[in-house]
């Protein structure tokens, strides 16, 4: 059975870059790419969506507005999955993917448990950035997963 | 593991005659005065060679010959035939014996036809283990400018003398395997064989089979007997990569031939013996492995003689430009291009990234960007955008500090830059020195 790589993001976020960069690692490590769809918190992601709603109404939009606060924030995006998929297959790198109601720390550490293979995790930009893990919920995770926890950040150059 | 035969022979001057010769020889002798007695030493050892007389009371060469070809096909037969019976000799042969000899014979006619078969036997052994994994590499490049990798190899040239067992750990792709064939071809051991096998990569059934072979009928699909790796490693080196993942049973098997040298084929009832100086590796913490029960204490201390961590690339920096430039080198004739580098970007974005996937990584990147690049110098924009575009930072359990071991660091940098002048040291931190010094001594 091959190492895998565990790329983890949120499910309904943008997971293109990390994505990439997960798909040319495997290949350059020769092993397989599991990815785990966790949960924001619900908390955070709910008052975004409402933060967005707001924005939209201002500005008069009000039927996206509704769309948006309309939306089920537990259901899995099956357009995104088989993006996903695709993008992993058309890369010749077999991949698996997991769907978790949890939050990126607790999934990771659940997995862990039980998966010997993981070779190391990857968080995608989406999971580090703004406060979704927090850096005693990523310390912990490091101290006790006994393998590289790899993050992403997004560059940003000076114009 | 000696080389060694069984004579079986009722007239008591011939055998013992042969006996001693073969000894003077320098191999492993028994001798049986009857089948019965020859098939009793069979059942409770491994022979390379019987050599038979064809005649015995109770058991003929014949039946004995048969017996042996169906236990272990891989033991050559020698018939002696008296005057007059060539018919039987021929029968032997068609039967599977190796060779016959006539009585009376020349002792030194019985040594031609035994070191012929012990010759063969080794060319054998030696194409079984070229064929199978790695066979011998006579050149092992390594690049070692960083300062640690300089140290790991002054350790490594420490022990060429010995035959210790080694651990080697460290993250996935630092090189291992490199190393494992470096401490092998600066040893004793180096015009030996050297094999490998991944214990991650089989079944506990195929990996048991692999390791230690087995006899003919042990399971389904065993249609004969297979000498395991333990086996054909007999006087060299085995590696074993990912030894974590050893299961239990194999674990307690690996331990009393690391301990005592001995090991059973799978399906085997006779001890084998053998010579083996075993290397191992792992990225896994074993030691937390074996406080969750998952590996043997015991197998884990046979195994870490002596241990030697090779740091992740992201730790020895100066490793990375002449990595690159070797792997240029290496992959660049394939390609049919000429490139004559990495342009100054090029080689500042690799060494700015971290490489979880360490030396292995780069070398990828570097084989890629060789197809890419369409210039005469390696460009960023043939290394992976997924790169260039974020900042990938791999994180350490060890790199990781709270703020109280930050706090502590610093305060003992600051006593540093004030040659341990506590109040002076104390007054610039903001605190007495009694909070300093409580900050100092906690562990």
């Amino acid at each position: 059975m091959r190492k895998q790589l565990l790329f983890v993001t949120y499910q309904n976020e943008d997971f293109d870059e990390g994505l990439s960069y997960a798909i040319d690692l495997a290949k350059a490590m020769s092993e397989d790419l599991t990815i785990l769809l966790a949960h924001k918190n619900k908390f955070l992601k709910r008052f975004e969506e409402i933060m967005s709603a707001i924005s939209f109404a201002e500005a008069d939009e009000h039927e996206t507005a509704r769309e948006i606060l309309s939306l089920d924030p537990d259901s899995p995006s099956g357009k995104k999955f088989c993006t996903l998929m695709d993008k992993c297959q058309n890369a010749g790198i077999a991949a698996k993917v997991y769907t978790v109601a949890k939050d990126a720390a607790t999934a990771i550490k659940d997995f862990l448990k039980q998966k010997n293979r993981v070779d190391m995790v990857l968080l995608s930009p989406s999971v580090t950035e703004n406060g979704n893990i927090s850096s005693g919920e990523l310390q912990r995770l490091v101290r006790t997963a006994s393998r590289p926890i790899v993050t992403m950040a997004k560059q940003f150059y000076a114009a | 593991m000696a080389f060694s035969i069984l004579v079986a022979e009722d007239e008591e001057i011939t055998l013992n005659n042969i006996i001693e010769t073969l000894k003077e020889e320098g191999f492993e002798v028994t001798g049986a005065k009857d089948g019965n007695e020859a098939m009793q030493k069979i059942d409770s050892a491994y022979f390379d060679i019987l050599v038979t007389d064809i005649k015995m009371p109770g058991m003929s060469g014949i039946e004995l010959l048969d017996k042996i070809k169906e236990k272990n096909p891989e033991t050559e037969v020698i018939i002696i035939t008296g005057f007059g019976s060539i018919g039987s000799a021929v029968k032997a042969m068609k039967k599977g014996a190796y060779d016959y000899i006539t009585k009376p014979f020349d002792l030194d006619e019985l040594l031609l036809r035994i070191n012929k078969i012990h010759e063969q036997k080794q060319i054998k052994k030696e194409n079984i283990a070229l064929k199978t994994f790695l066979g011998i590499h006579k050149e092992v490049t390594i690049i070692a400018r960083s300062e640690r990798m300089k140290k790991i190899l002054s350790v490594i040239e420490g022990m060429q003398a010995s035959d210790c067992s080694v651990l080697l750990t460290g993250e996935s792709g630092v090189g291992k395997n490199l190393l494992a064939k470096i401490i092998h071809f600066t040893s004793t051991r180096k015009d030996r064989h050297f094999l490998s096998i991944n214990c991650a990569t089989l079944t506990e059934e195929l990996l048991s089979s692999e390791l230690f072979g087995h006899e003919k009928g042990a399971f389904t699909g065993a249609v004969t007997t297979k000498q395991g790796l333990v086996e054909i490693a007999d006087t060299g080196t085995l590696f074993l990569d990912e030894i974590s993942e050893l299961s239990p049973n194999l674990q307690a098997k690996l331990l009393k031939v690391v301990e005592e040298g001995e090991f059973y084929r799978v399906g085997g009832t006779r001890p084998m013996r053998v010579d083996v100086r075993f290397l191992a590796a792992t990225n896994q913490d074993v030691k937390r492995l074996i406080s969750d029960g998952r590996f043997r204490e015991d197998l884990y201390y046979r195994l870490n003689v002596m241990q030697i961590n090779i740091p992740p690339l992201r730790e020895r920096v100066d490793d990375i430009r002449p990595l690159s430039t070797f792997f240029l080198q290496k992959h660049l004739p394939k390609s049919g291009k000429k490139i004559s580098g990495f342009t100054k970007e090029a080689m500042d974005i690799l060494m700015n990234y971290s490489f979880p996937g360490n030396v292995r990584e780069l070398e990828n990147i570097v084989e890629r960007a060789i197809i890419l690049e369409k210039t005469s110098q390696i460009t960023p924009e043939s290394i992976p955008q997924s790169i260039r575009l974020l900042q990938i930072e791999t994180l350490d359990p060890d790199k990781l500090k709270t703020a109280d071991e930050l706090i502590k660091e610093y305060a003992e940098k600051v006593l540093k830059m004030f040659n341990g002048n506590r109040t002076k040291a104390a007054e610039i931190l903001g605190m007495s020195r009694t909070s300093l010094w409580k900050i100092l001594k906690e562990e």
